[in-house]
Order: C-alpha cells, then structure tokens, then sequence
C-alpha cells in the first residue's frame, strides 16, 4: 500500500509541472515501474487517477511501464535478473509461499536493500549493483495547455 | 514534455508538510554515542509532552531499532505511508527495520536513493520535533540526508574528547555548514566521570570549547561517561535510559537549546 504514497508523489509533481507550466491539465503520464520494487501495478495506477481527480480536478490517463530489473555482481560480472533475486528473497522471507500469494520483503518498500539479502548466483558475493529496474519514476508527460494544444 | 523525473521529491515535502522542526544529530565518526543521545533528546522531547519523531538514517551502524526494542517491526501501511511504531510516545523509523541487524553493503548512489525512498515513504504526520540520527563521517548518506530534508533544519554534533574525534568532528561541522545547515551546538561526550566525589577526565583534556571556538559554534558542555547507560541500553529499556545520569545532562545542556531554537523557529513562520 506505499504505493499510495507513490501515487501521491506523482500526482503532487504532476501539479508542480502544471503550474510551471502554466497548463490547464495533464492529459497523460507514463510512470515506469521497477521490477525490483514489486510495487502492485494496478493499486499504483488507481491510486494515481484518484488522486490526480482530487488534486488536479480531472482525471488522467495514466500508462505504467515495467522495466526488468538487472542486477550485476561487482565481483565476477554476472549479470542477473528478478527472478534468480526473487529466489534467495522468498527463501529468506516467505520460502511456504504458494502461488497467488505476496510475499513480503523489505526490498518492496527499500529496493537498494537487494544487496543486504542477495548474494551473486554465481560467486556468492554481496557486491551487488543494480543496473535497472528499482524505483518508481515519471517518464513523459502530455499537458493540456490554454489553447487546448498538447505538450 | 519527457524527461526523467523523480516523484519522490514531492513525496518527501508532502510527508514532511507538518513536521515544525528537524535536528540532524551528526559526529566525525562512530562510537561517539550519537545514536544514545539522538534516542534520549526525542524520549526526553517526548516525556515534556511534545510530539516527536526518531529518524536513523545511519545506514552501517543503525542501532536505534535495538534501543528500542523494535527489531521484529513488521511494516504497518496506511495510505499516506509506512505508519512509524510508537515507542513511548516517540513515533521511531529506522533504515535498520528493512535491514535486520545484515550487513548493507550498498555504494554511494543506491544510500542516497535508500534515503530518498524512505523518507518518501514514511508517514510522520504532525511533529513538533524530528530527530535525525545522521550516519557518522562526511560520506553520501550525510550529504543526501541533509540536502533531502525540506524542512528548517538545525545539525548538532556530538564527539568525544580526543585529538581525533576533534580532528573529524570539525570536517563534520564545515560539511554541514557547506550544506547550508545551521549547526545548533558542540557536544562532547563520555567526557568525564564523578568518583569519590572527584572529576576525572576518563578519555583525556576536553578539546571541544576550544574547537568550537575557532569554529565559531556553541559549546554546549559535557556529558557524563555513564556505566548504567550502557545497561540500559542492553536491557532494551528505554524507560530505565531516560532515569541515567546521562539523559539528566542531555536535559540540561541539549534539551532547552532545541526547544528554544524550535520557539524562535515557530514564532518567524
Ligand atoms: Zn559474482
């Protein structure tokens, strides 16, 4: 549910953008997702229409991309992606978990942690970097501006 | 328009839009008691009835989460954010909850980005004080603690009596000061003991008046080496850490200056 505290994060910036901006609303925005936060897409998406009705004063249409998560061990230079973390993850924090179920992991809520609970498949070290994949971000942005023209 | 843009900054300033006042507890380096005297000014804070918050950024050395007992803190969610526990009045978030006592070994960017993310996400809702137990030194996660916080906020640096922790203490002072934070005051702990009714000096001459001299800062004073702190830090009780010798001095020398400067703080805006 810190999705809703994302959600407000987006539409809050979305307003600051507006008012530089000096537009008369946001037609559209794409967020990307990490893969790495786990964050539950579709909350993410609600949360921002609803929230964006109480703040902006009109819905908007909101596009959520997921970028993969790609992680690399600073020692051998495997690259690696979600799922080989998700393993080490769920062995630690839900290893009963049956399908359908969440598993609940403080890498959902701090995605930079991965390195404190993963270690490289391939080497075991926990020199872990993430390449792609962790936060939640505001990719474009369509304003609805005076004139009625687009940006 | 398209570019990267990071909504958590405006998370940040949303979860922080009641918070009065923030203090950045800070030292050169660890093992000065930074982390012991950030948890007893919010406990004290507290006990006058106050509203406060304990924030531990300090990433490598968290302990806060053992002060306080709370190491199995399972994350409570609400959605205005992660709902801080509640430890004797004092609401307490900690990096070191996600971490459970591992290792963190996370370089530079991914800190700052840790730091981001809990601040985005952490729900203080109103507070009269915010406490900031600051990671030690002058590394990444002192910058973006300090550069991220968009609050009125006041640095108080704690060090011990040696050549060295004067030495690291002072490049504290002049990072923080480069940042644009306001350095409350000096403290310098574990500085002297009473026996037989004698003062005696257990790690060496106080240096802290003197550097805070030539840094133009406030000496607040000393604060006592205490054997019954260590024990009720042991003890995981921080009902029993508010009784020590230690917490009677950080409400004499520390817990007015906060208070007053939050007064002066409140009364401008
Ligand atoms: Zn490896």
């Amino acid at each position: 549910m810190h999705e809703w505290s994302l959600a407000s994060g987006v539409v809050l910036t979305l307003k600051k953008i507006m008012d530089e901006k000096e537009a008369k609303g946001v037609r559209e925005v794409r967020v990307v997702v990490g893969e790495l936060s786990q964050i539950d897409k579709d909350i993410l998406r609600d949360a921002i229409i609803t929230l964006s009705e109480e703040e902006l004063g009109s819905k908007v249409n909101v596009v959520i991309e997921e970028e993969k998560a790609r992680l690399k061990c600073n020692t051998c230079g495997y690259e690696f992606g979600f799922s080989e973390a998700f393993e080490q993850l769920k062995r630690i924090f839900c290893p009963d978990l049956k399908p359908g179920e969440e598993c609940e992991n403080p890498v959902h809520y701090v995605p930079e942690l991965v390195s404190t609970y993963i270690r490289c498949p391939r080497c075991g070290s926990p020199d872990i970097e993430i390449v792609a994949g962790r936060g939640v971000w505001i990719k474009s942005v369509v304003l609805e501006l005076e004139e009625g023209g687009k940006q | 328009m398209s570019s990267i843009i990071d909504p958590r900054l405006e998370a940040i300033k949303k979860q922080f839009s009641k918070v009065d006042y923030v203090l950045l507890v800070g030292s050169g380096k660890g093992g000065v008691g930074k982390s012991v005297t950030a948890a007893t000014i919010a406990l004290l804070l507290s006990s006058k009835g106050y509203a406060v918050g304990l924030l531990d950024l300090d990433l490598h050395g968290s302990v806060i989460p053992t002060i306080f007992d709370i190491e199995g803190y399972e994350p409570e969610e609400s959605k205005e954010g992660l709902v801080p526990p509640v430890i004797i009045g004092v609401k307490v978030m900690s990096l070191g909850l996600f971490a459970k006592n591992r290792p963190v070994p996370i370089h530079g960017k991914n800190k700052r980005d840790a730091i981001t993310e809990l601040l985005a996400i952490t729900k203080w809702g109103e507070l009269d004080f915010l406490i900031v137990d600051l990671p030690p030194g002058t590394g990444d996660e002192v910058i973006a603690s300090s550069t991220l916080i968009p609050v009125e906020r006041e640095a108080l640096v704690i060090m011990t009596p040696s050549a060295l922790a004067r030495v690291v203490a002072s490049r504290t002072i002049l990072l923080l000061r480069d940042l644009r934070v306001r350095i409350m005051g000096l403290v310098e702990n574990m500085a002297y003991m009473k026996v037989d009714g004698k003062t005696i000096y257990p790690l060496g001459k106080p240096v802290g008046e003197k550097l805070a001299r030539e840094l133009h800062v406030q000496y607040l004073g000393m604060l006592p080496f205490d054997p019954s702190l260590s024990m009720a830090i042991d003890e995981k009780n921080p009902e029993k850490l508010m009784e020590t010798l230690f917490a009677r001095s950080v409400d004499e020398i520390i817990v007015p200056v906060v208070i007053g400067n939050r007064e002066i703080l409140v009364s401008k805006s």
